[in-house]
Parts: structure tokens; C-alpha cells; sequence
């Protein structure tokens, strides 16, 4: 890549980042609320 | 070229504060890694010497030193420090320094969340201790008294300790997943140009298995303890028996986060340890990809052997044969990693600086975890071995020379890297040959100790142990002291010594080897070039 590092591409790189870190996190979330929706 | 770029070499391109402040709100990684390695071993004292009250109350039979229930709370609080607040946060020391370093990053992804994740640690070892100070001003009756495993129904009528502590698991779990989070998005969106995932250096591999068992499994110890607290305050019954709910339901929900647990503690290491045997071997890293497939084998199976924790508290024999074989079909990945360990060294121009002869300490005695965890697995046999001691011995070898000799071996392999200088190699040796010999004294004897049928979690016990109980806490302070010469070497290596090359040694292959030691304020700002 050209311009690997270059502030737009930092730019973009966090970005993306940002994104898959707050669906993880809501990954995370959903698991522990289910979990108190647990019958036996 | 812009500002922006310019660098090597120029650590004070942009303004922080200085002294606390620069600590409190510093986003780069370095820093944070530095926060958490100091904060680790501080914790690692804090819970060894929680420890040594308890191996001093079982040198002789009788009670001697304390009540019970203080030493239940130190067994237990000495555990979730150790687990919690020492070993994971080492762990995430060792990534937050490392692995831009070894990809090819300028820093972490998301630095502010590392930040943040660093600085919910204190509260939370604080809450998780203040029971003890709490109590000696007649406060409550002292911290959590049901062990690291929180098993109901004894910590639905535990006092207010256990309340302390659910809160500071909670804390933690949530510091770690954001951890975790950023150390995946940080492998998959900051690598150099360059450098694919089947390049990507196996410490980095171990350590997003590891991000990933996380995630998977800290919402449901979450989820766990929080109904424990609403079981405690708010009149629910999940797990209270004479309202209907199941006490075996929180072992379930525990181990499910438990088991993987123990991986997650460890996979870092067994990341890291391929890095060391091949520098000190002077080869490459033998199997790499065989590696990679093990750490992803042994990350699916580790969510799905959990029950081999609770074969005695009851199930369905089919359940009992499934979780025997699942549990034993780890040994599996495992024996490929010990396999690809010794081939990495095999014809290997060796020498023995201090973090080989940990690696190499590692595998060995690493390898009794594995061999005694199979001993355990067994249905039939563990009806005998469950709650003995054991299974004591079988989880230190397992997190004490697995986990924590693991980071040790880290420290000295990095530790020069990270403060431009050379640890004393005499020293290094000194604690090496004074852990392992008191290491095997603290706990072969508790093997023996286990099978004559000596439970753990007491306080005092019938005369025929008492030999093997003095032998074991005789060991346990050679190891904790023995532990200072570690923390006096890092001190002295840290205020100075000989300076050391980017290539600390001379057989180190990596990223991380071709930037200065001590490496700059920002890592990588122009990509390397990656072969
Ligand atoms: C082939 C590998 C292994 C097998 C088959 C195995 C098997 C077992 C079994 C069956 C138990 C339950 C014993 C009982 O309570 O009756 C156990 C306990 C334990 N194992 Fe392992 N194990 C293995 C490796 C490991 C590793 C690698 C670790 C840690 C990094 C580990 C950490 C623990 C811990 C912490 C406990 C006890 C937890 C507690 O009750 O407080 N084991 N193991
Ligand atoms: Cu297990």
C-alpha cells in the first residue's frame, strides 16, 4: 500500500475500529442479558 | 514530510503532562503496558503474601495463627488476586507493549479505551480487599470466605464480603473485555502492510484466542454473579434451593466461564514461548502453522469440557463419559504445542540465558499440569482426587510454572527491550534455580498430601499430614522470597546498566527486535517493511 500510516489512512483504520469494537460490545451485552432470561 | 510523520528518534514531537497526570490520562501503549506490568506484580505480592498466612497456619496440625473464617477469605481473596489481578493484567501488560511492536502498529486501536481498562483495575483490587481493613475497624466480618468459585448456596448467605466482591468481578470482567476488544480490533484493522494473519507472530496468535475466550465467556460469570446479587438483596431465587432455584446451576454457569479461564491465562504464554525457545535455539520457530490450529482447537474445546469440574456433583452418566472424553481430547492441540516447543530446540545452537531456562523450567514442569489434569479427568478417578489436594498441586503447576514462570520468562526476554538495559544474568539465574527447587518443594508434597486424602480449603487437619504440610510451607517462603530477587532485579535493571542494542539478542528474529531499545514514544510511524 501507498500511503500506509498517512493520517487519512490512521483516519480509516480507527474507524473501522470504532465499529467492530461497539459490535463486539454488543455482542457482550446481549449474552449477559440473556442469560438472566434462563429457565430451567 | 509533515510533522506528523517526523520521527525516529524525537519522543517529545507532541505535549503531555508530566508526573501523575501523564500516568492518569496517558494513551500510549507503552505507558499503559508499564501500568499494568508494575500493577501485576504489586498484586502478585499482595496475593503471595495472603498466601504465606495461610501455609504458616498449616505448618503444624491444630489452629495456631487465626480464626477459620479469616483463613477461608485469605484462600479465596489470594486466588482472585492472583487470577484476576495479577497474572491477566501481566497478560495485558505484555500486549499492550508487544504486540504493536510485533505487527507493525503506530500504537493500539482504540487508545483511550486502553486507558480506560487500565484505570478500573485499582478500584477494583481495592474493593475486592477493603473487607479486610474494613473488618479491623469492626466493620462487616472481613472479605468473600467461599473461595475464588463463589459456589451457592454458601455465598448467598455470605456477608458482606462476597457483595465486595461480586462488584469488583464485575469491574474487572469489564476492564478486561475492553481489553479484549481493543487487542482484536488492533490485530485486524492495525497491521503493517504486509503482514497476513498467517504471519502474524504467534504471541499475537495466543493472545487473540485468548481476547476471544474473553468475550465469550466474562458475560456469563457476569451474568452469574450478578443473579447471585439480586439471589443476596432482591429477593430472587435463582439459586436458592428452598425458593425453587438450583445451587448446581451456578457451578454450571461458573465453570462455563472457569474452565476457559484457564486458558486465557495461558494461552499468552504458550504464545510467547515459541519466541523465546527460537531465540535461544538460534532456528526458526518449528510448526508455526501447526501452532496456530492448536491455539484455535484448544480455544473451541476449552468451552466445551467445563463439567469436569463438578463430576461430583451429579449428572447423567452420559454427560459424565461426554465430558471425560471432550476434556481429555485437549491433551491433543496440547501435545502438539510441547511437541513443536522441543523440535524448536531440537540440533538447536542452544545457550541458557535467564529466560530460556524459564521456558525450558516451563515445559517441564508445565507438562505435570498436563499429565495429573488427565489423572483428573478421569470420572472414576476423580470421585477420590476432587477437592484434595491434589487438584491444589495439579492447578499450580498449571498457573504457577505455566502461568506465572510464563511471564517471568516474558520479563526477562523484553524487560531490556523495554528499558534499553541489561538485567543482571547472575541474579536472573539465582531466582531461577531458587523457584523451581522451592516450587517443587511447595508442591510435589501436596500430590502426596492429595492422594493420602488431605481436602483443601481447611485450616487444620489430622497428624499424619503434618509432615508433607511442614515440607510444603518450608517450600512456599524459599518461593515467595526468592520472588524479591526477581522484583530487586527489575528495579536495578529499570534505574540503569549496560546499555543493550535494538537486537537485544543476537538470535531474535521479529519487528519488535529492529526498533531502538528502549523503543521510541510512537512505535511504528512509517511502516516497516515486511518480508
Ligand atoms: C490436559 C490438560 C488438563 C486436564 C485434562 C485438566 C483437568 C482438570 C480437571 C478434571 C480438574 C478438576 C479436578 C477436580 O476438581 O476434581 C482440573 C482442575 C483445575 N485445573 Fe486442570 N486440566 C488440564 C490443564 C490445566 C491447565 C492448562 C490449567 C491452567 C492454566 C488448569 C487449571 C486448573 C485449575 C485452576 C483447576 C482447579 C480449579 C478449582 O477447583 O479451584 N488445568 N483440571
Ligand atoms: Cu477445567
Amino acid at each position: 500500500m501507498e500511503n500506509a500510516f498517512s493520517p487519512e489512512d490512521l483516519a480509516r483504520r480507527r474507524s473501522r475500529s470504532k465499529r467492530l469494537a461497539w459490535l463486539i460490545g454488543g455482542a457482550v451485552l446481549l449474552l449477559y442479558i440473556a442469560g438472566f432470561f434462563l429457565k430451567r | 514530510m509533515s510533522t506528523a510523520i517526523a520521527h525516529p528518534g524525537n519522543p517529545h514531537d507532541e505535549h503531555y503532562p508530566g508526573g501523575l497526570m501523564r500516568w492518569l490520562t496517558t494513551t500510549n501503549h507503552k505507558d499503559i503496558g508499564t501500568m499494568y506490568l508494575t500493577f501485576a506484580l504489586m498484586m502478585f505480592f499482595v496475593g503471595g503474601l495472603m498466601i504465606l498466612a495461610v501455609r504458616a497456619e498449616l505448618f503444624q496440625p491444630g489452629l495456631q495463627l487465626m480464626k477459620p473464617e479469616f483463613f477461608n477469605q485469605l484462600i479465596g481473596v489470594h486466588a482472585l488476586v492472583m487470577i484476576f489481578a495479577a497474572l491477566m493484567p501481566a497478560a495485558t501488560g505484555f500486549a499492550n507493549w508487544m504486540i504493536p511492536l510485533m505487527i507493525g502498529a503506530p500504537d493500539m486501536a482504540l487508545p483511550r479505551l486502553n486507558n480506560w481498562g487500565f484505570w478500573l483495575l485499582p478500584p477494583a483490587a481495592i474493593l475486592l480487599t477493603m473487607p479486610f481493613t474494613l473488618a479491623l475497624f469492626g466493620i462487616g466480618d472481613g472479605a468473600i470466605a467461599t473461595g475464588w468459585t463463589f459456589y451457592a448456596p454458601l455465598s448467598v448467605q455470605g456477608g458482606m464480603g462476597v457483595d465486595f466482591a461480586i462488584l469488583a468481578v464485575h469491574i474487572l470482567g469489564i476492564s478486561s473485555i475492553m481489553g479484549s476488544i481493543n487487542i482484536i480490533v488492533t490485530i485486524f484493522n492495525m497491521r503493517a502492510p504486509g503482514m497476513t494473519m498467517m504471519k502474524l507472530p504467534l504471541f499475537a496468535w495466543g493472545w487473540l484466542i485468548t481476547a476471544f475466550l474473553l468475550i465469550a465467556t466474562l458475560p456469563v460469570l457476569a451474568g452469574a454473579v450478578t443473579m447471585l446479587l439480586t439471589d443476596r438483596h432482591f429477593g430472587t431465587h435463582f439459586f436458592n434451593a428452598a425458593g425453587g432455584g438450583d445451587p448446581i446451576l451456578f457451578q454450571h454457569l461458573f465453570w462455563f466461564f472457569g474452565h476457559p479461564e484457564v486458558y486465557i491465562l495461558l494461552l499468552p504464554v504458550w504464545g510467547l514461548m515459541p519466541h523465546v525457545l527460537s531465540t535461544f535455539s538460534r532456528k526458526p520457530t518449528y510448526g508455526y502453522t501447526a501452532q496456530v490450529y492448536s491455539f484455535i482447537a484448544i480455544g473451541v474445546l476449552s468451552v466445551v469440557v467445563w463439567a469436569h469440574h463438578i463430576f461430583t456433583s451429579g449428572m447423567p452418566i452420559p454427560a459424565l463419559v461426554y465430558f471425560m472424553f471432550s476434556t481429555m481430547s485437549i491433551s491433543i492441540p496440547l501435545a502438539v504445542l510441547f511437541f513443536c516447543w522441543i523440535a524448536t530446540m531440537w540440533r538447536g545452537a542452544m545457550t541458557f540465558e535467564t529466560p530460556m531456562l524459564f521456558a525450558i523450567g516451563f515445559i517441564v514442569l508445565f507438562g505435570i499440569a498436563g499429565l495429573t489434569g488427565l489423572v483428573l479427568a478421569d470420572v472414576a478417578a476423580d470421585a477420590q482426587y476432587h477437592h484434595s489436594y491434589f487438584v491444589v498441586a495439579h492447578f499450580h503447576y498449571a498457573l504457577f510454572a505455566g502461568g506465572i514462570m510464563g511471564v517471568i520468562t516474558g520479563v526477562y526476554y523484553w524487560l531490556p527491550k523495554w528499558t534499553g538495559h541489561m538485567y543482571s544474568e547472575k541474579l536472573g539465574k539465582l531466582h531461577f534455580w531458587l523457584t523451581v527447587i522451592a516450587f517443587n518443594l511447595t508442591f510435589i508434597p501436596q500430590f502426596f498430601l492429595g492422594l493420602a486424602g488431605m481436602p483443601r480449603r481447611i485450616p487444620d487437619y489430622a497428624l499424619q499430614f503434618a509432615e508433607f504440610n511442614a515440607i510444603s510451607t518450608i517450600g512456599a517462603f524459599i518461593l515467595g522470597f526468592s520472588q524479591l530477587i526477581f522484583a530487586y532485579n527489575i528495579w536495578c535493571c529499570v534505574r540503569g546498566g549496560t546499555k543493550v542494542e535494538a537486537r537485544v539478542w543476537e538470535g531474535a528474529e521479529g519487528l519488535e527486535w529492529e526498533l531502538s531499545s528502549p523503543p521510541p514514544h510512537h512505535s511504528w510511524e512509517i511502516p516497516p517493511v515486511i518480508r
